[in-house]
């Protein structure tokens, strides 16, 4: 790594569709975001307003933030905190932008301070979530691997701490 | 390069000093790596950062490995390294024991 380099990820994956297609999905609220780990996003998509995504019965919290910036359909900011984790906020940008017939979707999280559990975390997870966004659009159906963690997921999801629990605080 | 920017991204003039190449020949390999999307760039300043985009890769890797020829081609690379490691011991050992009869002359 270059000496000064900051804490951050930067991914690129091209959709086939139209930008506000992929700009719907990742917006999409009152209904399941399949590509993002089947949870239900819940915000006004106003700047300061709260930025949630929660389990699809709406009673656990698995990310929660705050709005930053929003510029449909090419841009959207929030901050990010895992529920599970008790990490400082860092940020997340989706950069939307239409070339041709693909949409070049840039997701950039950054505002790490150090390499805490959600940088690691994130790393990995990331790129299966654009992969299966990319599915999601193109052809209506997400991985067949993905589907079967999320039932793994399901299974798994009452033993989540209390920190998570919507009813526990329900800023999360 | 990549494996390089796997551990972090680097600036261009670092990647630059890592290789024994002209910064021309390092600047057009670059070029090549950006227009696949294998390495996005991002500007801060006067600095150009390179960052590793993975998800071509796996993509890739997906299309074209079934999970059942990912174990077989595991098996193969697991297979390569064993033999290898070996060969390489053996030749240890006779370069060992030819040190070794040289001592006793």
């Amino acid at each position: 790594m270059t000496p000064g380099a900051k804490l951050e990820h930067v991914f690129e994956i091209q959709i086939k569709g139209s930008i506000q297609a992929v700009w719907d999905e990742i917006t999409k609220r009152g209904a399941v975001q399949r590509p993002l780990m089947d949870t239900v996003l819940v915000t006004d998509l106003k700047p300061g307003s709260p930025f949630r995504y929660l389990s699809p019965n709406g009673k656990y919290s698995l990310v929660h933030g705050t709005v930053l910036e929003v510029d449909p359909p090419r841009r959207l900011v929030h901050t990010y905190q895992f529920s599970l984790h008790h990490d400082p906020p860092s940020r997340v940008t989706w950069e939307l932008q239409q070339v041709g017939p693909d949409v070049h979707v840039r997701l950039v999280h950054d505002q790490f301070e150090t390499e805490t559990k959600t940088y690691k975390s994130v790393k990995g997870g990331w790129p299966g979530i654009l992969q299966n966004l990319k599915l999601w659009v193109e052809t209506g159906d997400i991985a067949f691997g993905t589907k079967m963690q999320y039932a793994m997921f399901r299974v798994m999801m009452p033993f989540l701490p209390k920190s998570c629990r919507v009813a526990a605080d329900p800023r999360r | 390069m990549l494996d390089l920017l796997r551990d972090g991204p680097r600036t261009t003039c670092d990647l630059c000093g890592s290789f024994e190449s002209s910064r021309f020949a390092v600047m057009k390999h670059l070029r090549v790596l950006e227009h696949a999307r294998l390495i996005l760039v991002r500007r801060r300043g006067r600095e150009r950062w390179n960052y590793l985009n993975p998800i071509p890769i796996q993509s890739i890797y997906e299309r074209w490995l079934t999970p059942y020829a990912a174990l077989w081609a595991g098996e193969l690379l697991d297979l390569k390294r064993t033999v290898e490691r070996r060969e390489e011991k053996q030749k240890a050992r006779r370069d060992d024991t030819r040190g070794e009869a040289r001592t006793r002359l």
